[in-house]
């Protein structure tokens, strides 16, 4: 150390004097300290980017694959256009009770009963089709006849109409909307059955 | 002020700075890269879900074709053409079949189609007209009215009057 002291001149006693000023020494302090932290940083930094390079190329093959699996989904996606209309009307199909499917119960009642002929069948069906959770709700006006020759043409008719209550789903209704009355000196008494289903 | 306090107060001042500037940079980077590595596991995940489940639709696909094909049978956004391939047995026998709706009605949400005969025996009407309920999973015949055109009891099947409308859901675009 160079010493100083009264023997030397006021400006080389300034410019010694960061060898005892406590500011002075901070600001050293302060400068190694930035350089150690830049070395800190850069040994981050190194290692950061050295991270990043190696995920690079595993983001790119994840990139491709994407794109690969979309192109190739795409191939399929009128199919799977089809699919979600099929799904989005599947209440539609799978509620759905075949009218027929009534007419042969109700042909089945007939054959049951052989005093018992069928004269008109009319069926409607109220479904709305434009309404998804719409029911089918089935009127049907069965129009028939029982010869005139049977004993007690009442007692066929509500035969009749406990076999079509056994042949037809549960729930439908089945009620006389004309019993059965032989007129003077006709061959067979018309009958009326009306039935009401509505599907689950 | 002194000298030395300021110099000190400035290099501590820019040092700070310097050294806060880069800290943050760097951990913005950080964050990038532990996001991507996030990004990269859940694509992986869902890359190996989605194509696990590409592989099994195109073991099902045919099978799909044909069902989808079958459930949305008539679903077009025009109506159908009368003929054997759309009406089957019902056309074959010579059942008169007239669309209701014309295609360039936009508005319409359903095809309707009236159907009527009066040479046709029930025996051989009924298993045609549920042939064609059964073609048209979407379809429905909202009403049928059959009526003899003979007395009760006919001992010999004769021809029936028929009349029936039959519906099925219009296929959008």
């Amino acid at each position: 150390m160079v010493s100083y002291g009264l023997f030397t001149s006021r400006k080389e006693r300034n410019r010694q004097r960061y060898r005892s000023d406590k500011f002075y020494r901070g600001t050293f302090t302060v400068i190694l300290m930035v350089i150690v932290a830049q070395a800190f940083l850069a040994a981050a930094a190194s290692a950061l980017l050295t991270a990043e390079k190696r995920i690079d190329p595993e983001t790119r093959t994840l990139e491709l694959r994407l794109t690969r699996l979309e192109s190739e989904e795409e191939q399929y996606g009128a199919l799977l256009r089809k699919l979600k209309t099929v799904a989005s009307l599947k209440p539609l199909i799978e509620n759905r009770i075949p009218a027929t499917k009534l007419v042969s119960n109700i042909e089945e009642a007939f054959l049951a009963n052989e005093q018992v002929g069928l004269v008109e069948l009319k069926l409607s069906n109220h479904f709305d089709l434009n309404d998804p959770n719409s029911k089918d709700d089935f009127t049907i006006l069965i129009t028939g006849a029982i010869k005139a020759t049977s004993l007690i043409p009442t007692v066929i008719l509500t035969d009749f109409t406990k076999t079509l209550g056994e042949k037809l789903p549960q729930a439908a209704n089945v009620e006389i909307s004309r019993n059965a009355v032989v007129q003077g000196a006709d061959a067979f008494a018309p009958f009326e059955v009306r039935i009401h289903y509505t599907g689950p | 002020m002194r000298h030395s306090l300021t110099a000190f107060l400035s290099f501590f001042v820019v040092g700070l700075a310097i050294v806060a500037l880069e800290a943050f940079f760097l951990a913005a980077r950080f964050d990038q890269f532990q996001s991507q590595v996030l990004r990269n596991s859940e694509l992986t995940l869902s890359l190996m879900q989605r194509e696990a489940a590409l592989q099994r639709f195109k073991l099902k696909k045919e099978a799909f074709e044909s069902k989808t094909a079958l459930l949305l049978s008539g679903y077009n956004p025009e109506p159908l053409t009368v003929g054997p391939e759309t009406f089957g047995d019902l056309f074959s026998m010579g059942v008169q079949i007239s669309p209701q709706e014309v295609s360039a009605n936009k508005g319409a949400k359903v095809w309707t189609y009236k159907l009527s005969s009066s040479a046709i025996e029930y025996h051989r009407l009924m298993p045609a007209i549920s042939a064609l309920e059964n073609q048209y999973p979407l379809g429905r015949f909202i009403e049928i009215d059959l009526k003899t055109k003979r007395p009760p009891f006919a001992l010999t099947p004769g021809p029936i009057e028929f009349t029936g409308i039959f519906s099925t859901l219009r296929g959008r675009q």
